[in-house]
């Protein structure tokens, strides 16, 4: 050991740059060297002898002192170091500032020690570096971890939470004393994901990618965490520093994007579940063609119907399928189909495997280039409205036979009675004549022509059904036409039914024939009479009516003003579906052969015809009103002239030659007959042709009197047309059975004709012919 | 105990050396409370005598992570090296338990390094020198020095340890402020120094049964 001089020491243990103090068993200072007494600003004469709580009062001195008697008695050494013993003695730089130190305690000279040695070494400079450093990076650290909205954590190597910014704390809803100091994996649903990155960083390799982790906040809530962590070392040692990002939000929405592609993947898988079921299951069948025609897919329905199998069908248009008369309407169709949204609805027929043909009723569409088919079956139906069809024909035939059985039946009624009447009287005539007893032959006569009357008034009522009847109108007073039947009705009527007329007195003149509406009101008359076969009343009104458009409307007419005339009775009455059939041609209520049920259908024609209409009303039990609505008309009636004897129609001027044409001979003769009566040249024809013949050659012909329907292919009217070539002003006057408006065409008479119907008066014909004739 | 200890040590002697280190230890716990302002409660339950690579094994068994070690050289009777060690996880806790807990991590990482030196060396010192005067010696202490690494570096310090050397090896339980670090104490002794030691330990059994007796 070196050994130096007392005096050496003392300069040595003055020269010292760290603090020495020696004390003695009793604690009590011996010596400072000269730096401790710089430093401290005690001398060492002064200090010695004192205890250190006496030279540093108000100093935490425990420590410093439990090691100086555990130095005396263990002989032990302390360190006392100034992170653990701040501002242990009140020391100073030689610059004035506090001086920082360590200090160590150690016993010294043999056992049991005389003296301790405290050492004081000044820490100053490396504790201000050390503090500079720290703030400087701690106000780096914080300026951008304290102002991060991420969770920003320091863990230790074993995981223990060192750190925690203030966003994590926001995030996790804990206290900073709650985070820190503890693992932090119980933070994590899964502890296991967040193991594995732990495990991940602590090996040293970066977590690149940040790993998803579910947490829960301290109220339990969960919260969706993108968790990055980057492994640093400080002094050889391990810390983990983590970035918690919150993605609750990113995560709800992609949650919601989630579900909401799943929740559509569903709908989309269930619509064409169920189209595809439609496809599957459709009795209808479906198909897919290109615009030629040629089927790409088809439905199950086809193999059903028909009886084909999908690989037949498909690849080829259905032409070998179409039957032979439906082909060019098949090709029509899909030609019709060549542009876009084009559609068409048609039927056909297909065969079957087994060789017959089902009616297929199609639509199909053009959507996108693509025709979009569906037919229908219907065989069935077609098969069943044929059925129908034929079935309502034999309905109609059986009905016409019915009818025409019973209009015989009542013709023949009606006839054989005129007959029995015409036939009879001939034969007394004939007896009368042959026994030269010629004085009640008149009577006779007269009894025959009102049979033969009555049997042209019977056919007049057929024609007015058919309403082919020559309507003669004329400005008519109805009221006078009732009164001038009073007579006529009180006889058809018979005692047991009253008769009562309330007649309007300013009634308005309406234009009709005369003759129809008499035979009319009597057919309404009758009729009522028939209704009350125990006797009654009968009322016969006449009214003006006026109806407005609605009425009209009610009344199937149109609006104006009209004439009513109404015939009441107190019988038997109608139902609603007699009355609903009332006007229907045949139908009759009556026994067979007791009418020709042509009554009210002749009245209901001839009402229309004359612009009108007929009303039934009626109650069963309570009697029946039959209103006749006749359009006003604004001429007054013209009496008519009483009728002219034969004898008194005016005679044919010299030499006046008439043209007969009719294929019935007794009508040509008769006519014949009466012109020449007259004084008239008759020249007699059988059909156009021959007729012709004679207006083409010189002969005088000064009137044609010529039936319309002729045979030989050539009408009267046609007739006339040919002879007005030849001869521009011939007269021309036609005999018709009925109005043949067709025939006579649709612009009626030139000037120089006339037309005259069947049965006529001999007088009337003697009439028009000289009225013609004098034009 | 290893069979190991039962070749250098007799139960007996064992059971004194246990003894002794219990006071040791209280006496620093008694020093902690005193410097952490709290309770401190430190136990020794298990004393064993391992040979060097004996004590690596059971470290590098138990402590997967790096350890870290407050080292002083003791000089004197007996002389060797003591080590309180602690896995290196363990270290910060230890600090902050020491120091309250409510510093912030870059604090108790400034104090990491002197607080460990000043609390290992409360520790060792507590021990060593309670060991020493029981035993009628005296001990010198070097100061604290914090080391980092594991068990195999801890146990091969410069100079070279003699062949032969043993590890008085002792598991020590920390309670402080209702933490729990368990760390470990180890002094390296080569075998002069052990034998110095049994002696010195029968010679503390004889003075014992003597006062017992008397």
């Amino acid at each position: 050991m070196i050994r130096l001089e007392d005096e050496q020491l003392v300069a040595a243990f003055d020269a010292l740059d760290s603090g020495v103090v020696v004390l003695n068993r009793d604690k009590r200072v011996v010596c400072f060297n000269y730096w401790f007494e710089s430093a401290s600003g005690i001398s060492s004469q002064e200090a010695a002898g004192k205890t250190l709580e006496e030279l540093f009062a108000g100093r935490p001195l425990a420590r410093l002192t439990t090691s100086i008697s555990e130095a005396f008695t263990l002989g032990s050494s302390a360190f006392l170091t100034y992170m653990l013993n701040r501002d242990l003695l009140p020391l100073r730089t030689r610059a004035g500032v506090p001086l920082i130190h360590n200090v160590s305690v150690r016993p010294f000279g043999p056992p049991p020690y005389s003296h301790c040695l405290l050492q004081i070494s000044d820490v100053t400079a490396a504790a201000h570096r050390d503090r500079i450093l720290r703030e400087r990076q701690n106000a780096r650290y914080d300026a951008v971890v304290e102002s991060a909205s991420d969770a920003i954590l320091t863990l230790d190597a074993s995981g223990v939470v060192q750190f925690a910014n203030s966003a994590s704390l926001q995030e996790t809803s804990f206290e900073r004393a709650e985070l820190v100091g503890r693992p932090l994996d119980h933070l994590f649903d899964d502890p296991r994901r967040w193991q594995e990155l732990w495990d991940q960083v602590l090996s040293g390799k970066a977590s690149l990618r940040a790993v998803e982790l579910v947490a829960r906040r301290k109220d339990g809530s969960r919260t969706f965490l993108d968790v990055s962590a980057s492994r640093w070392l400080s002094d050889g040692r391990v810390f983990v520093t983590a970035i918690l990002r919150d993605i609750s939000e990113r995560h709800a929405a992609e949650e919601e994007l989630h579900e909401l592609n799943a929740s559509l993947e569903q709908r989309v898988a269930d619509r064409t579940q169920e189209r595809d079921r439609i496809w599957q299951v459709s009795r209808d069948m479906l198909g897919v063609a290109s615009t030629d025609g040629t089927w790409i897919s088809i439905n199950p329905a086809w193999t059903t119907v028909l009886g084909w199998l999908p690989d037949e069908i498909r690849g080829k248009t259905s032409e070998w399928l179409e039957h032979p008369d439906d082909r060019r309407k098949m090709r029509d169709a899909v030609a019709s189909l060549a542009l876009p949204e084009e559609s068409a609805m048609f039927e056909s027929s297909f065969r079957t495997r087994r060789g017959e043909y089902r009616i297929l009723s199609w639509t199909a569409v053009n959507v996108d280039g693509l025709l979009y088919c569906v037919a229908r079956d219907v065989t069935e139906e077609r098969r069943q409205q044929e059925a129908l069809h034929n079935a309502e024909d034999a309905l109609r035939q059986a009905q016409k036979m019915e009818a025409v059985g019973q209009l015989t039946g009542g013709l023949a009624h009606d006839f054989n009675n005129l007959l029995t009447g015409i036939s009879g009287s001939l034969e007394l005539l004939q007896i009368r004549i042959s026994r030269g007893r010629y004085n009640d032959v008149e009577r006779y006569i007269s009894t025959a022509q009102g049979a033969a009357n009555r049997a042209a008034a019977l056919t007049h009522r057929l024609l007015a059904f058919s309403r082919r009847q020559t309507l003669d109108p004329k400005a008519t007073d109805v009221n006078r036409l009732i009164e001038s039947m009073t007579d006529l009705i009180n006889n058809t009527l018979g005692p047991e039914i009253a008769m009562t007329m309330t007649v309007s007195p300013d009634l308005w003149t309406t234009l009709v024939d005369p003759n129809q509406l008499e035979n009319a009101l009597l057919n309404l008359c009758i009729n009522a009479r028939d209704a009350m076969p125990d006797g009654g009343k009968l009322k016969i009104e006449t009214a003006n009516r006026t109806l407005d458009s609605s009425d009209a409307f009610l009344f199937e007419m149109r609006p104006g003003d009209y004439v009513a005339l109404s015939v009441t009775d107190t019988g038997t009455g109608m139902s609603d579906e007699v009355v609903q059939r009332a006007f229907d041609p045949f139908y009759t209520t009556k026994p067979l052969g007791q009418g020709t049920g042509l009554g009210l259908s002749m009245i209901y024609g001839f009402a229309k015809q004359s612009g009108g209409q007929v009303r039934i009303s009626s109650s069963l039990g309570h009697g029946t009103t039959i209103s006749l609505f006749l359009p006003r008309h604004s001429e007054q009636e013209q009496i008519a002239h009483e009728s002219i004897d034969f004898s008194l129609a005016p005679r044919a001027g010299a030499g006046e030659t008439v043209l007969i044409v009719d294929d019935e001979p007794s009508v040509r003769m008769l006519v014949a007959e009466v012109l020449g009566e007259l004084g008239y040249t008759a020249i007699e024809s059988a059909d156009g042709a021959s007729a012709l013949q004679v207006l083409r050659s010189d002969t005088r012909i000064d009137l044609l009197v010529t039936d319309v329907g002729l045979p030989g292919g050539m009408n009267g009217r046609q007739l006339a047309d040919f002879g007005r070539i030849a001869r521009p002003a011939l007269k021309i006057l036609f005999i018709t059975g009925y109005a043949e408006k067709a025939a006579m065409g649709v612009d009626g008479l030139d000037n120089g004709m006339a037309i005259v119907t069947k049965p006529f008066a001999m007088e009337g014909l003697a009439a028009h012919v000289k009225e013609l004739l004098l034009r | 105990m290893t069979a190991g200890s039962a070749e250098l040590l007799s139960e007996l002697q064992l059971d004194a050396l246990t003894e002794l280190v219990n006071i040791g230890v209280s006496r620093a716990a008694s020093s902690l409370r005193e410097m952490v302002g709290s309770q401190v409660h430190l136990s020794v339950p298990n004393v064993s005598l391992e040979s060097r690579a004996g004590a690596i094994a059971i470290l590098a068994e138990r402590e997967i992570s790096n350890l870290v070690a407050v080292h002083q050289v003791f000089e004197g009777d007996i002389t060797g090296r003591a080590l309180l060690i602690f896995p290196e996880t363990k270290s910060l806790e230890l600090v902050r338990a020491i120091t309250g807990g409510d510093l912030p991590l870059e604090d108790i990482i400034e104090l990491e390094q002197e607080a460990l030196a000043e609390t290992g060396n409360i520790l060792l010192n507590s021990c060593l020198a309670t060991i020493a005067n029981m035993l009628q010696r005296s001990l010198k202490m070097s100061l604290p020095e914090v080391l980092r690494g594991n068990a195999a570096t801890f146990f091969s310090l410069a100079p070279p340890p003699e062949a032969g050397d043993v590890v008085m090896f002792l598991y020590i339980n920390f309670a402080v402020r209702e933490r729990d670090i368990s760390g470990y104490i180890a002094m390296i002794m080569d075998l002069p120094s052990l034998t110095a030691l049994t002696h010195l330990l029968d010679d503390f059994i004889r003075r014992a049964t003597l006062n017992d007796s008397a």
